[in-house]
């Protein structure tokens, strides 16, 4: 066979696989409409929330939202960079005027290269799809290449590798379901209060010390590896607090708890420059809260390196509510006059 | 780049395409370009040190062709000395300094370990071992110094085996690279099929299995019992279709190009003894060192206590090779001890074969062999994938432990994905068995269209659908 009929062959084959493929693509977007950020968002529409929460899995796993009661919303999810965090908080803040406070992380890792590398806007245009909001915050070169990528991606989801495991895990478990009858089996499962969580049960104390430590020094690497400020992350955090400043919206940062193993294994990293963007922000918060060393004595409560177990996020989330209250309360009392900075 | 990435998926067919469609004097610089821009994928600026590696080793190969006498072996050694000094400073300078500062600590003379923070070159241990063939087989006199820098780089660069082998030898893909290469529609459907294969090894195989391995091994005091075996017998299979299958895609894609690699992996755990087992896995690597390092240590033709140490220190380099840490010594010294312990035995073997009036070479025999076989490889990956070896030890001792509250070896990963990972185990064994005395062109190749065409696009949806798409890196690619 001749190299054009041979091509021409291979592109009708091709063809023939792209058919199909958007054939799975529309079955899986039938199928994931009720994935755990549905209905987180669906828990947050039904609400009235004062308080909005937001951040990567340290947020989203540690804060027990059963704990905090109604008057607090969760849309923190693992994973989330500034990017997402900023283009949620409007979509969020537009959707319920009744938010008057939004706790954000103040994690050493939040403008690392691991958050910063993170350029695909699929997640983000659930929240907003417009073209100059989404380059206000992913601006980089390509930009106009990424964006129609994520666009397609958006309505073509299989496109993207890791939504090939969640049609197979949503087929196989459909499958399942109508065998057995019973539900589908989940490796992180949302509560009726929106709180994210591992469905195993573990703590990281199972380990055997030299394991932990490992553990903790490949979760650094992972999280601080250089450099430890992106600047485009840093740009979407300023976005974020210009726009809370804006509307008028308190900000309370948090940084979250972490194992001693894994604060050791930081301190081989420079982060001063991280240490120097909050503070420089730091007139912008209503508060700074640090939780890095409150769970020190009770090591058992953390599932990993840097994620407390179920009951782990309960006890902490007691400690969190009790000091975001007063701000809360205060907050309802002035009706509206944002304070100015009172850390600790 | 991965071969299992978007990226690939776009690179192959743009270059397959401008090869074929190129004059073919402008073949060799189109793979020249391509290949720099492959490995370029990962970390840039280290394609300086292949272009190093390649004027180094070029010009000792044109010197060492024309000297004669010491000259020669001098030559050689400058060669090596640059080769493996590189190695040495990217792979080896830590674990050096960190355990002479440990000995020194020892011996009450505390020092600092000086470290470098560099990272290590993808496939830097391929490379320099494919280089180091070239000059040691010029230096025989069994391959003349390749003239044309071109030819030579490609030799070294050349994409599809570039980060994770065959590591190739100068006679088999030298040649190849100046011969005028034509289109052929059958060699490159026979390509796919390979490529398609390899894919499956690794997206569905390797990468399922590696859910579980990975839980096992990384948190090893959390598991005990069965679910540690499961885990060590996943890891065992995951090695191999992950390996296996990089190989296969590597073959395949050469061999749509018109350039055949040399076969890495004969279905390595039907061997049915360790000895042979190193015949049938990585074969271009423990060829590498039998040709390279074994047979000029005096192979077996030595004293057998000497034969023994150089069995033993072939399979410690060849571990050390694997990675600079103690795990990856003991794995190679494992391997070393199977070998000499089968050597010593193998009378006492022999004698009750007779008189249980069992037949070497019947069936029984081998599936025994097999068996075992099997199971001290298995044992042996243990220290190869353990992170440290407190952890190795954890993992065996828990292995006798039952675990609390019963068996629970679905449990690092969801009962569906378990499900597959074992069906993916049985149907590789299945293809493992029929491999060469089944094909698809037997079963389909004379079937309509539609019907050949409907086996395609299964296999291509199925490794979509059945796949773990997360675009984990080769095993080897660390090496």
């Amino acid at each position: 066979m001749s190299l054009p009929k041979f091509a021409t062959r291979l592109a009708l084959f091709a063809m023939g696989l792209l058919v199909l493929f958007a054939a799975c693509s529309a079955h899986y977007a039938v199928l994931s409409r009720s994935d755990n950020l549905g209905r987180q968002l669906q828990l947050f529409a039904a609400g009235e929330p004062e308080v909005l929460i937001l951040g990567d899995s340290h947020a989203a796993m540690n804060v027990d939202m059963g704990t905090l009661g109604p008057r607090y919303a969760s849309l923190a999810y693992p994973g989330e960079n500034w990017r997402e965090m900023f283009l949620k908080a409007r979509y969020a803040l537009l959707a319920k005027p009744s938010v008057r406070l939004v706790v954000i992380p103040l994690d050493m890792h939040m403008f690392s290269s691991y958050r910063g590398q993170d350029l695909d806007m699929t997640h983000s245009m659930r929240f907003t799809k417009a073209y100059r909001d989404l380059e206000s915050v992913y601006e980089s070169s390509w930009f106009q290449l990424r964006y129609l990528k994520s666009l397609f991606a958006y309505y073509v989801p299989l496109c993207l590798g890791p939504n090939w495991s969640n049609y197979r895990v949503l087929v196989l478990d459909g499958i399942q379901g109508a065998i057995s009858g019973k539900g589908p089996e989940k490796r992180i499962e949302i509560d009726d209060h929106g709180s994210i969580f591992y469905s195993d049960v573990r703590s990281f104390m199972d380990l055997p010390e030299p394991s932990r430590r490992e553990a903790a020094r490949e979760r650094a690497v992972e999280q601080l590896r250089p450099p430890a400020t992106c600047e485009p992350l840093v740009h979407a955090f300023d976005e974020f607090l210009r726009y809370c400043a804006e509307h008028k919206i308190a900000v309370v940062g948090v940084r979250y708890p972490l194992t001693s193993e894994f604060r050791a294994a930081a301190t081989g990293y420079d982060l001063k420059g991280v240490e120097a963007i909050y503070q420089a922000r730091s007139s912008s918060f209503a508060a700074m809260l640090d939780y890095s060393r409150s769970m020190e004595r009770t090591p058992k409560l953390f599932r990993d390196e840097d994620h407390l177990t179920r009951d782990g996020a309960r006890t902490f989330t007691q400690v969190l509510g009790r000091d975001l209250e007063p701000i809360r309360q205060h907050l309802e009392a002035s009706a509206g006059s944002v304070p100015s900075a009172a850390g600790n | 780049m991965l071969f299992n990435s978007l990226h690939f998926l776009i690179f192959f067919p743009v270059v397959a395409a401008l090869f074929f469609l190129a004059p073919h004097r402008y073949r060799l610089p189109l793979l020249f370009v391509a290949s720099c821009y492959f490995y370029m994928a990962f970390i840039p600026s280290y394609i300086l040190i292949l272009f190093v590696l390649i004027a180094v080793d070029y010009v000792a190969g044109i010197l060492i062709d024309r000297a004669e006498g010491p000259a020669r072996k001098r030559l050689l050694w400058i060669s090596l000395v640059a080769n493996i000094g590189i190695l040495g400073v990217f792979k080896y300078f830590n674990f050096f300094s960190e355990n002479v500062a440990e000995l020194s600590r020892a011996l009450g003379l505390p020092v600092h370990p000086t470290l470098l923070h560099l990272a290590l070159p993808i496939g830097l241990s391929f490379h320099t071992f494919q280089s180091m063939s070239y000059t040691i087989e010029v230096y025989r006199g069994r391959w003349k110094a390749e003239r044309n820098l071109l030819v030579y780089a490609v030799y070294v660069l050349f994409f599809p085996q570039m980060v994770a082998g065959p590591i190739e030898r100068p006679y088999n893909l030298l040649p190849q690279f100046h011969r005028d290469v034509e289109f052929d529609s059958e060699r490159a459907k026979q390509g796919l099929r390979l490529m398609l294969w390899g894919f499956i090894m690794k997206v569905v195989v390797a990468d399922r299995l590696a859910i579980y391995a990975n839980q096992v091994f990384e948190n090893p005091s959390a598991h005990h019992g069965l679910t540690t075996a499961l885990g060590i017998y996943f890891f065992s299979f995951q090695i191999y279709c992950d390996f296996a299958g990089y190989s296969t895609i590597a073959i395949g894609a050469a061999w749509l190009l018109g350039y055949r690699l040399m076969t890495n992996f004969r279905t390595p755990y039907f061997a049915s003894s360790v000895a042979e087992f190193w015949t049938r896995w990585h074969i271009s690597l423990s060829s590498w060192f039998r040709d390279y390092l074994y047979i000029p240590l005096g192979g077996n033709r030595v004293s057998r206590w000497r034969w023994y140490f150089n069995l033993m220190f072939v399979f410690m380099v060849s571990g050390f090779w694997h990675g600079a840490n103690w795990t990856f010594l003991v794995w190679g010294a494992l391997h070393g001890l199977y070998l000499i312990g089968s050597i010593v035995i193998d009378p006492v073997r022999r004698a009750f074969l007779r008189l249980v009036r069992l037949a070497e070479s019947g069936w029984v025999v081998r599936l025994v062999g097999v068996f075992i076989t099997f199971h001290l490889v298995t044992l042996a990956w243990v220290f190869f994938r353990a992170r440290s070896m407190s952890d190795a030890w954890l993992l065996l001792a828990n292995l006798v432990h039952p675990e609390p509250g019963g068996l629970t070896f679905d449990y690092p990963m969801g009962s569906s994905d378990f499900t597959l990972a074992l069906l993916s185990i049985v149907a590789l064994v299945i293809a493992e068995l029929l491999r060469g005395r089944i094909t698809i062109t037997s079963l389909i190749g004379a079937r309509p269209v539609w019907v050949r065409w409907g086996v395609y696009y299964a296999a291509v949806l199925g490794i979509l659908f059945f796949g773990v798409l997360t675009q984990s890196r080769f095993i080897y690619f660390q090496f």
